[in-house]
């Protein structure tokens, strides 16, 4: 009786996975074996079956809206703050920004030692 | 997840993995315009995954500002490291892993959360939690299952036995049956053994059945 109960229990087990397909074809046989002598079986694997169908019939909620600016804000704040190291080695608009930027204020420094000169 | 989506990301069928192919495909791309230094790239990909990630995260939280601060946190941290996506799983499953990595910390931090040992057996189901729930739905009265899934008031108490549900058993269960994952994609994104991914999908199940199916 306790074996028994023990094999039932093993297939108890099996039951989600039997349902998600997850199962080998060897296992799947064990299951669907016993769910044909166990009508308690059966009816679990039922109400499991419609666990799985109620949630996946929750609605799917969308991402509030301006989800994609504020990431997007926060990426160019974290690599301003960052020193945009990893994109000063592969050349884009940032770099070529703060090289300009560069540039500039050099030309005016250099500009302004030649009038003190 | 509805069907479709459901069978791109298991790739069942003949055509769907077609499907799956061209948007691995599409995100290697838009993953190498990031490496680049091009941040359209990346804008890209957040766009294609907000509301996919979104809706995982709320699933697991219960909570919208918890799932929008998780979901913004998860895509800059993909940015941040993406020199290490070696490309060998897709990239949502990546990003995906990274998502519940940070759930995990931060409920951790918080003292939200609640994990039993890997090797659960029939013995650690929580009893006395199950009891308390079915007390709790004798007390409220129900529907059957199958109205409670067609009424707002039953999504409702369904999110609220998802909420109650330990986390280990809450991502599993929303990964599978939200996001619609198989076992082996689970596993990976939880880096845990494909058959603790499957107790502890069926564990969360019961619990589920229990609050949600005595139904006097």
């Amino acid at each position: 009786m306790t074996e028994m109960s023990g094999e039932k229990d093993k297939i108890r087990e099996q039951l989600s996975a039997y349902l998600d397909g997850e199962l080998s074809d060897e296992e799947a046989r064990c299951v669907e074996a016993a769910l044909k002598s166990d009508s308690e079986l059966q009816a679990e694997l039922d109400e499991l079956r419609r666990v799985r169908e109620m949630v996946g019939s929750l609605s799917s909620s969308q991402a509030p809206e301006g989800f994609v600016e504020r990431v997007m804000a926060r990426a160019e704040r974290e690599r301003l703050m960052a020193g945009d190291d990893s994109q000063s080695h592969r050349g884009g608009p940032l770099r070529w920004a703060r090289l300009l930027a560069t540039a500039a204020v050099l030309l005016v420094a250099a500009g302004a030692g030649l009038v003190l000169i | 997840m509805t069907d479709g989506a459901s069978n791109i990301v298991t790739g069942r069928q003949g055509d769907v993995s077609s499907s799956a192919r061209a948007i691995a495909f599409e995100d290697a791309s838009l993953v190498q315009r990031c490496r680049d230094g091009d941040l359209r790239g990346f804008e890209a990909l957040v766009a294609k995954y907000q509301h996919r990630l979104y809706n995982a995260l709320y699933r697991m939280t219960g909570r919208s500002d918890d799932a929008e601060e998780l979901a913004q946190d998860a895509f800059l941290k993909a940015l941040e490291k993406l020199d290490s996506f070696a490309g060998r799983s897709s990239f949502y499953t990546w990003l995906y892993r990274i998502a519940v990595n940070l759930t995990i910390s931060r409920r951790r931090r918080e003292g939200r959360i609640r994990f039993q040992p890997l090797t659960v057996g029939d013995d650690d189901f929580d009893r006395s939690q199950a009891a308390e729930l079915s007390a709790r739905k004798r007390q409220n009265g129900n529907p059957g299952p199958a109205a409670m899934a067609e009424s707002a008031e039953a999504a409702g108490r369904l999110t609220d036995a998802l909420e109650r549900l330990d986390d280990e058993y809450r991502i599993v269960v929303v990964l599978r049956d939200i996001e619609g994952m198989d076992y082996a994609q689970i596993a990976e994104v939880l880096e845990l053994p494909a058959g603790t991914v499957k107790s502890r999908l069926h564990r969360g199940r019961c619990m589920l059945r229990e609050m949600l199916s005595d139904l006097a």
